[in-house]
């Protein structure tokens, strides 16, 4: 019997870590992953290699990454259950913020204050995307085909966006075949 | 709304990298099928950036909410949730009889992600060089160079924009 109240006190307590690094963190996954680091090392839950070893697994993966690490690590702490209520905790908060703010917001669009601030707002989720592409691009190690598929992608994805996911497939397979060095699975 | 909880699990199973690289697809999409407005989308992009959460869970909560209530908003969340989901579940799996490089898969992966972005910047940005709004585009160049040189928190730019606009735009 105490053995379920504590086992259920560890996931109570997994789930609460989540909530609140996903409630206090503005701006999006890339904000988290550095929160959840802090904490879970401090307290000692997981050490820094398993940490990044899980990180880079949550970044190969569609899906927000701060969601899919907080699955990868709520399993690696506490199985099945754990990644449940690490990811429950993960998204609760954004799923309530946005309902709120966004309907407040909507309840003044008839303001041209209200509408101008948005507009400028919006201006700097341009300058913000071309930083989040700025540092992609940055991490890159370039070789020979890189720049091509770059561009070949991009101009065809104007031409046709309904073939996004056909022209990031290709676009991927492409080039980890060519790094790898040909087909030989 | 069974189409457009079929649109969020497409997008939910391209979004690598964060989000980003498919708001400008969920911009796109939204707008082509009537489901919003540019500026019900402005208000949408604005909101996810002030509050908690990755930025293509925030757009899905919002307009699934804004057409079919609660429950919508949980479905749709859901939807755009359930690829990585299915994924990261089948990666457990199977993680033994899977033989990638993973260095090379990453680079890989991050190369198709800048292309999603660079889309992404397109589909939101090409009009303030179309209409020459000089104003926007020197406050983008301004927001990138601050975003790079110093460690300020991204959501001091938003806001910080957004009061800039209304004093001088």
């Amino acid at each position: 019997m105490t053995n379920i109240i504590s086992k259920n006190r560890e996931l109570l307590s997994i789930f609460y870590i989540f909530l609140k690094i996903s409630g206090l963190t503005i701006g999006g996954g890339y904000a988290m992953i550095p929160a959840i680091e802090r904490n879970l090392i401090n307290k000692k839950l997981i050490t820094e290699k398993e940490f990044f070893n899980l990180l880079s697994i949550a970044q190969s993966m569609p899906g927000p990454i701060a969601f899919n690490l907080s699955i990868l690590l709520g399993r690696k702490l506490r199985g099945f259950w754990g990644a449940v209520f690490a990811s429950f905790g993960v998204i609760i908060p954004p799923f309530f913020g946005i309902i709120i703010v966004a309907s407040l917001i909507q309840a003044n669009s008839d303001s041209v204050y209200v509408n101008k601030f948005l507009n400028g707002c919006y201006i700097a989720t341009v300058g913000l995307t071309s930083y989040v592409l700025y540092k992609i691009m940055k991490n890159i190690n370039y070789n020979k085909i890189n720049i091509p598929l770059f561009f070949f992608g991009i101009v065809f994805l104007i031409i046709n966006r309904s073939l996004t996911f056909f022209v990031f497939v290709s676009i991927v397979l492409i080039n980890y075949f060519y790094e790898k060095g040909g087909i030989d699975c | 709304m069974l189409n457009i909880l079929f649109i969020f699990l497409y997008i939910g199973s391209i979004s690598f990298g964060g989000g980003w690289a498919v708001v400008g697809l969920i911009k796109d999409i939204m707008i082509s099928q009537n489901y919003l407005t540019f500026t019900e989308f402005k208000e949408i992009l604005t909101a996810a950036q002030i509050t908690p959460g990755p930025i293509a869970v925030n757009m899905a909560t919002y307009i699934g909410y804004k057409y079919y209530g609660f429950i919508g908003a949980i479905l749709t969340t859901f939807f755009l949730l359930l690829p990585p989901i299915i994924i990261i579940a089948s990666y457990l799996m199977l993680k033994k009889s899977i033989k990638l490089k993973k260095e090379y898969f990453i680079n890989s992966l991050a190369l198709g992600t800048a292309v999603l972005v660079f889309i992404t910047l397109y589909s939101l940005g090409a009009q303030f060089i179309i209409n020459f709004d000089i104003k926007a585009i020197i406050l983008v160049l301004a927001i990138f160079i601050l975003l790079v040189k110093t460690r300020i928190d991204p959501i001091f730019f938003i806001i910080g924009s957004g009061f800039i606009a209304i004093l001088v735009l």
